[in-house]
């Protein structure tokens, strides 16, 4: 049993497409009987017809996954990463046991396609970090399923009919198939037929084999006069549908969120530049509830990010917020004078992009010491590159000032490791420039953009403040965090 | 010219791959796309010093040819979004328009240039970006082709082949063909289907066309070389044929 890796790509891989990568997969020069069957997009367009990916059967594969190569995935928005974007389908039939589907963008363009369906998926199929969006078309799903499922950490949005009913995910269920639904965001389904067509964000059937969990639909329209549901059943009597949100009243369970507004969940609805992760402040913040890591992968949400060893308290939808701003990739060793570079990205503000008082909070993070060898004289020259403004009336003089002294409590021969509640106690002294509150969602999403993994080694409290993270670089500490 | 791959060998009994079946169908459009969406990936063009793409190369002007909107930041809480075909502008904010529409744009920019495949143009606080539909028409990429041949010094003459991998050239047969549709290529690789109650519909045939002729085509090459996995074939650049005389309807002829 071996796992066998073929990448898809326009120039320099095993296949460029997906229809040729799926036609080999009986090829029993390449596959044995067992094998696992993963083929790699890049990030790039796939713009193929009808993609039915079921072979492997002949051959006896234990499962075949379509994904991403690491490093060419999306961020969970559109136009990031590997795109199938045709008038055509995937079908994701079951010869096998497990056939996954993962990290793809698919894009409709807007366009009419022949048949009646994004993803077809049949028994034994997983679907998850899937966008699909853009499908502009007739009585229409954009995921279409029967048999044992599951779909988790996926977005679908903007799906339009004219005719016919219209369902962002239609499940066909029966009390022998379990359908796991979890850790979804569905947004704004339009149905314009002129007759009475349904629009539904999810549509099961009422057996206790359906579970539906963390979701969030929102905007379900259209002139259609026939029934809108971001969910149904919507008063189910034994399918599990909890922790979920709607933007009707549709989402059952006392620990569902009803009648909340698209406008307070997402960073961005404008059409064309669409962000569906959660902005600050939205309902469906730690609404969710924790569903551990079964099935396996629902714990990593659409950026990426693992929830379960994290240990965070769950969000509704497919992103989970990062609420704690600790992001060091310790194994590619960044050290703080890249920090300093990636700070110089944070947009914002009016004439400078960056309000000084952000800044401030920003630059906070950043411990410079021995640990990377950045001298202080360095670190400030760095600093002053950024500028600040003068609405929040600090001005950059004093900012550098505050800067220098917690600097130099770790430039002046001071050992963290050896020391940390003194360093603690000396960051609390000059609390009045390091009074952070929390730090801006916008710092936190760019850091977390840049590096993949967080570690809180220690966390010391902050006797002002609140708490202090000490971030390591291998046996050093190396940024610091306060958040209230 | 158009392209098609066939499968070369029988798998088993249908709905598997049959001998000849047509994996992959493609148009010229879809010939030139692949080749354009390589020269002009933001890839190629890197970074400026602060880690935004800049403007006035290929790949912003690829986007400013095939996509629906270009945004532009204004401050530090507006876009401006602009249909580039029609010039209606619109902006937007943080609070929702009457089409529901909002954006945090300081979120989403942080989020967009924290990922390594970013399309963020422009200068910080000055950002372009672009979105909507995709136009890849025919007409728009042979529109753009000229610009890419002045800035890039390649002719898209020598860029009419799909660019199969060794690998696709050992297991399969690509072949030359007359040009044909987006729609009919979609048919070409379309399965074959039996609906079913309360339940997915049935696959009956992998492919619904395929190619019965191959063998008895002057291919130049020896049937041999094409069947043997461990020689790279490609008559391509040699050899071109007429689709409707190699592609039977097999669904049609079963009737």
């Amino acid at each position: 049993m071996a796992t066998i890796t073929k990448s898809i790509k326009a120039s320099g891989g095993d296949y460029t497409t997906i229809a040729a990568w799926e036609a080999d997969l009986d090829d029993t020069g390449i596959y044995a009987s067992g094998d696992v069957a993963i083929g790699e997009c890049y990030n790039q367009v796939y713009n193929e017809a009808t993609v039915t990916i079921n072979g492997g059967g002949t051959v006896g594969l234990a499962s075949r996954k379509l994904s991403v190569a690491v490093g060419n995935r999306h961020n969970g928005t559109a136009g990031t990463g590997a795109r199938f974007n045709n008038n055509g389908s995937i079908f994701l039939e079951s010869t096998i046991a497990n056939t996954i589907l993962e990290w793809l963008e698919v894009d409709g363009n807007e366009t009419h396609i022949y048949t009646a369906e994004a993803i077809r998926m049949d028994n034994g199929a997983i679907i998850s970090k899937i966008i699909l969006h853009g499908f502009y078309t007739y009585g229409f799903r954009g995921i279409y399923a029967w048999g044992n499922l599951d779909v988790f950490d996926s977005i679908i949005y903007n799906l339009k009919v004219s005719y016919g009913a219209l369902r962002a995910l239609d499940l066909i269920c029966s009390q022998y198939y379990n359908v796991n639904i979890y850790n979804s965001t569905i947004h704004n389904l339009k149905n314009d037929s002129a007759y009475s067509d349904w629009v539904f964000g999810i549509r099961g059937v009422d057996y206790n084999t359906l579970r539906v969990k963390n979701l969030i639909v929102t905007d379900m329209g259209g002139t259609s006069l026939g029934t809108k549901l971001c969910y149904f059943p919507s008063s189910p009597v034994q399918a599990v549908m909890d922790y979920n949100l709607s933007s009707d009243a549709s989402a059952y369970g006392a620990h569902s969120l009803i009648n909340k507004s698209s406008s307070n969940q997402y960073v961005s609805t404008v059409l064309g530049s669409e962000d569906l992760h959660l902005k600050a402040g939205a309902d469906a913040i730690n609404a969710g509830v924790d569903l551990g890591t079964t099935p396996v992968g629902v714990n990593i949400d659409i950026d990426g990010y693992d929830r379960d060893s994290n240990n965070v308290t769950w969000d509704m939808g497919a992103d989970e917020v990062q609420t704690q701003t600790v992001t060091v990739d310790s194994v590619e060793g960044i050290v703080a004078s890249e920090v300093i570079d990636v700070l110089r990205f944070v947009p914002g503000g009016a004439s400078d992009g960056l309000k000084l008082s952000e800044t401030i909070s920003a630059l906070s993070i950043i411990r410079v010491g021995t640990s990377d060898g950045l001298k202080l004289a360095e670190t400030i020259s760095a600093l002053a590159t950024i500028q600040g403004g003068a609405s929040d009336g600090l001005k950059l003089s004093e900012t550098i000032s505050a800067i220098a002294l917690a600097v130099d409590i770790v430039t002046d021969g001071s050992n963290f490791s050896d020391s940390p509640e003194g360093v603690a106690t000396a960051l609390g002294s000059s609390v009045d420039v390091f009074v952070l509150g929390d730090l801006s969602a916008a710092i936190r999403t760019l850091l977390m953009g840049v590096y993949d993994r967080v570690e809180i080694v220690d966390q010391s409290p902050d006797p002002i403040t609140g708490t202090i993270f000490v971030l390591m670089q291998g046996e050093r500490p190396f940024l610091i965090i306060t958040a209230s | 010219m158009a392209e098609l791959l066939l499968k070369i060998g029988t798998v088993g009994p249908a709905p598997a791959y049959q001998d000849g079946d047509i994996v992959v169908a493609l148009t010229d459009r879809r010939i030139g796309q692949v080749h354009l969406d390589h020269l002009c990936h933001v890839f190629n063009y890197g970074l400026n010093k602060d880690g935004w793409r800049p403007l006035d190369t290929l790949a912003q002007k690829y986007r400013e040819s095939t996509h629906q909107f270009r945004f532009e930041r204004l401050d530090e809480k507006t876009v401006l979004r602009t249909n580039i075909l029609t010039g209606a502008k619109e902006e937007f904010g943080e609070k929702n328009n009457k089409k529901k529409e909002h954006i945090y744009v300081t979120e989403y920019l942080a989020r967009q240039l924290g990922h390594p495949g970013h399309c963020i143009f422009g200068d910080k606080g000055r950002e372009v970006w672009y979105g909507g539909t995709i136009d890849t028409s025919v007409k728009t990429l042979d529109s753009f082709w000229p610009l890419v041949e002045d800035e890039l010094h390649v002719k898209k003459a020598d860029h009419i082949l799909w660019p199969f991998s060794d690998h696709e050239l050992k297991h399969f047969l690509a072949l030359k063909v007359d040009d044909f549709g987006d729609d009919m290529a979609g048919k070409y690789v379309a399965p074959v289907y039996e609906a079913r109650q309360d339940n997915l519909p049935l696959i009956l045939l992998k492919k619904r066309q395929h190619s019965t002729a191959w063998k008895s085509l002057d291919l130049g090459v020896s049937i041999t070389s094409v069947e043997s996995k461990a020689t790279k074939t490609d008559i391509r650049a040699s050899k071109s044929f007429i689709c409707s005389a190699i592609v039977i309807d097999k669904s049609a002829v079963s009737k």
